[in-house]
């Protein structure tokens, strides 16, 4: 039996997503939820981390009763690993500045590598409290700070760092292995600890020296400036030129690939093992999606992208992407990119760049404001290179694997205190599936045009780097609706603040003929809920011979959305929101149409026979087809197939 | 005449009339066989490439007669659907069963065969392995179909090869030069 990768690699590769076949192309979908898996696996690692991350950051929020009244103005590093002990030296000054009166004392999230000692810089040690529980330290301040002053608080250390696995995905955010090293977001670097996301970000760039053993390759967030002999090492040498929130690092024996993005900037592709063969395509597609987004949302403001490899300790699947350097599970880099979709995950690490780097989130319980952009992102460069309609069966895993899994009172809204659930497929889901299709949600309703310049108008107003605003739900709201001139409340009340969906059910008529051809739908929300959802739904017909449909915006009155299209020749087939843009489910009236020809038959059997015994959360039934799927039990089979022979012969119809 | 030469006679006559009666029907049955009575004349048969439909049997007691769905030189074949157009008032499709042609592995074949508006349908599939299909050779009987004499008249029976398709297990199209129908004359 194929494994699912091969599958993919075999169809792939042969441009099958593309070839003549009869109207629906169910192995396509099968192929996509193979590369969703794999790609849910990317996502369900870094929710892990956002959510370990943010659970950290509850506990502070819990532990913290006022914001944090310092700002963080300068970070220099210097850290030297020392592999055979398993241990780092590190020091670490950081330049702060009282943001109000009278400020004695600072606060920083801080996990040091063995006993930390801490001084001002000039070796007067500084009174402290280290907080294990929390992961915090505060420092009292040799005296306290008017406003704007500022001082510094140098911290020194040396010792194993806390490189353990999550006791989820057993992932590690660093690890030192016998020739190479990385740590991603550390937590012996101190960073200011925060009352909420808006007290969160600091000014400060980050300077960074690591020490290593000669005849090594170091890549960080920051940028690099030279290395040099001494006699601790070989000493690397960064500079920050942008604030940073997450400096990362990584050293070791790395073939580099390099490309540029259209406006001269360099991006490398960083590879340590594995095979290379693929090193230049990845670097290339991390520039081909850096230009993409440029010109959808904003320029890219840093420097340099280096696209770093590391190790199996990040998990399969596992990705992490801080500013100007982002890192991947050590399969990433190695795959064909003809083959498998990483470019999904790339594109989604390097979606936080506008996504939580320059333009910051701002909502502490809006993680969506971050990864489902960086999702939505991630899909946006997939329409770029993947048949569209791959992206479409994405978006339709997406809700599907959320109707199958989530009871409906389990739901929560993806903006709100309950987000932060301890059910991480719950969080995952939302945050970075609904949110990624909510953000799309947005786009359908104000069109590309409106969309998108909504969009870059946000990341003028709340770039990090020239207005130290930042972005949340109500400043994303008000922009759109500037842009747009619609009343976006509603819409916000229902998808963001909000929970369910709708489920529509439509019948189809085909009448007329010739040049006065005609199809009629009629589409009626039939979910349990009083919501009624007014966005219009797009209808797809297939039309005489032509391979492509045309496309319909159908709007709703109440619960009801009926329309007749006229056609300029016989339809053959129709479709309601096959390019899965809103968040919701959608059942043909006809029950045993597969393919949407208006009519049960011998095709639609076909179908369903190969379906039989498919499973939506299976990797090896792979045989699943969702339009197959008539009770949305989330497996194709016997009850499936009796709709088929139950309705065998049977047209279309709409009853008034 | 005797009372014995009426009797004689009276036998001869029923002896005449029970071999009249015998004699018609076998007249009558053979007719049918030769597809005297009602008939179907194939378009096929088809070359490599094609797709096309051959009488099997008839019952002109029951008023049924059954047509195979024969392919030849077809790759990768996981299953068969189509649409048929005759006049209904003449025939009706009432079912359809599996050949053997695409049989192997751990696949079973099913069928579905039935009426509609124009006139009928069917599908011929494998189930239950989605990752295999059969190579067709000369003459393949993918399946045969079941129709019901409803009246008299001749009508074509004919593809619709828009909403004819032979698919891979990938499902993709498998090319068909042509779809092959032939002529129905029920007296």
């Amino acid at each position: 039996m194929l494994t699912w990768p091969a599958l993919l690699a075999a169809l792939l590769a042969s441009g099958a997503a593309d070839a003549d076949k009869p109207l629906i192309d169910p192995l396509a979908e099968a192929r996509v939820r193979v590369s969703a898996f794999e790609a849910a696996k990317s996502l369900r690692a870094d929710a892990e981390r956002s959510r370990l991350m943010r659970s950290a950051a509850l506990a502070r929020l819990r532990a913290l009763t006022a914001q944090n009244p310092i700002d963080i103005v300068h970070t220099d590093i210097k850290v030297a690993p020392d592999v055979p002990s398993q241990t780092v030296a590190a020091t670490i000054t950081l330049r702060i500045a009282a943001l109000e009166e009278g400020v004695s004392e600072a606060l920083f999230t801080f996990v040091p590598a063995g006993e930390p000692a801490v001084d001002d810089g000039q070796g007067n040690p500084l009174d402290f409290v280290l907080d294990a529980d929390y992961g915090m330290i505060s420092v009292a301040l040799p005296a306290p700070l008017a406003a704007g002053e500022e001082t510094t608080v140098r911290f020194s250390m040396q010792g194993a760092p806390d490189c353990s696995p999550d006791p989820y995905f057993g992932m590690a955010f660093c690890a030192m292995e016998a020739n190479f090293v990385f740590f991603i977001t550390p937590m012996w670097v101190p960073m200011k600890a925060a009352y909420d996301y808006k007290d969160f970000y600091t000014s400060g760039k980050v300077d960074l020296d690591v020490v290593t053993r000669p005849g090594n390759v170091t890549v960080s967030t920051s940028d690099y400036v030279n290395r040099e002999s001494t006699s601790e090492g070989m000493v690397h040498h960064f500079k920050g030129r942008f604030a940073a929130d997450g400096v990362s690092f990584a050293y070791g024996p790395f073939d580099i690939f390099e490309s540029e993005t259209k406006d001269g900037k360099p991006v490398k592709a960083y590879i340590h093992t594995g095979t290379t063969a693929y090193g230049q395509k990845w670097a290339d597609i991390a520039a081909d999606i850096i230009d993409l987004f440029s010109a959808r949302f904003s320029p890219y403001l840093y420097d340099k992208q280096d696209v770093v490899q590391t190790g199996d300790e990040l998990g399969i699947g596992g990705a992490v992407g801080p500013q100007s350097a982002t890192f991947y599970y050590a399969g990433a880099l190695n795959a064909d990119p003809a083959g498998v979709m990483s470019e999904s995950v790339f594109s989604h690490e390097i979606g936080h760049s506008w996504w939580g780097n320059m333009i910051r989130n701002g909502d502490t319980w809006s993680p969506w404001l971050s990864e489902g952009f960086a999702e939505y992102s991630s899909r946006l460069y997939g329409y770029e290179v993947w048949p569209a309609r791959n992206q479409n069966y994405l978006y339709e895993y997406y809700f599907r694997y959320f109707a199958l899994t989530v009871p409906p009172g389990n739901e929560v809204p993806i903006t709100g205190e309950k987000i932060y659930t301890d059910d991480l497929n719950l969080y995952s889901l939302l945050t970075y599936d609904k949110g990624a299709h909510v953000v799309r949600m947005l786009e359908w309703l104000l069109g590309d045009e409106v969309f998108f310049a909504g969009l870059s108008k946000l990341a003028e107003d709340y770039g990090w780097e020239k207005t130290r605003a930042v972005m949340d739900v109500p400043a994303l709201a008000a922009e759109l609706k500037q842009m747009s001139g619609l009343d976006l409340a509603p819409f916000f009340d229902q998808w963001v603040y909000g929970t369910g969906y709708p489920v529509y059910r439509f019948a189809a008529e085909f009448g007329g003929e010739g040049e006065k051809s005609t199809a009629r739908v009629r589409i009626e929300q039939i979910q349990d809920s009083d919501t009624v959802y007014d966005l219009p739904i797009e209808v797809e017909v297939w039309v005489g011979e032509e391979e492509e449909p045309r496309r319909f915006r159908v709007e709703f009155d109440g619960r009801i959305a009926d329309a007749t299209l006229a056609l300029d020749a016989p339809p053959r087939a129709l479709k309601v929101d096959k390019a899965a843009w809103i968040w919701g489910d959608k059942l043909p009236a006809l029950a045993g149409d597969v393919d949407g020809s208006n009519e049960v038959d011998g095709l639609d059997f076909v179908y369903a026979a190969w379906a039989m015994g498919g499973d939506f959360t299976s990797e090896t039934a792979y045989n699943y087809y969702g339009d197959a799927d008539f009770n949305r039990d989330g497996k194709t089979d016997a009850d499936d197939m009796a709709e088929v022979t139950k309705n065998f012969g049977e047209k279309g119809t709409i009853n008034d | 005449m005797t009372e014995r030469a009426r009797k004689v006679l009276v036998l001869l006559a029923s002896a005449a009339l029970v071999a009249c009666m015998t004699g018609c029907y076998h007249v009558e049955d053979k007719s049918a066989d030769a597809g005297g009575a009602f008939g179907f004349e194939a378009e096929g048969p088809g070359k490599a490439g094609d797709v096309w439909l051959e009488l099997e049997s008839e019952s002109p007691a029951a008023r049924t007669f059954t047509l195979k769905v024969l392919a030849s030189g077809l790759k990768q074949v996981y299953g068969a659907a189509g649409r048929l157009v005759f006049d209904t008032k003449v025939c009706a499709l009432r079912s359809a069963a599996p050949g053997d042609a695409l049989e192997g592995g751990k696949a079973q074949v099913i069928a579905k065969g039935g009426p509609n508006a124009e006139g009928g349908v069917f599908g011929i599939s494998r189930s239950g392995d989605f990752e295999t299909s059969v190579d067709l050779g000369s003459g393949a009987v993918v399946g045969t179909l079941t129709f019901e004499i409803v009246g008299s008249g001749t009508t074509d029976i004919a593809f619709v090869p828009e909403r004819s398709h032979a698919v891979t297990h990938t499902l993709e199209s498998v090319a068909v030069a042509h779809w092959l129908g032939g002529t129905l004359n029920a007296p």
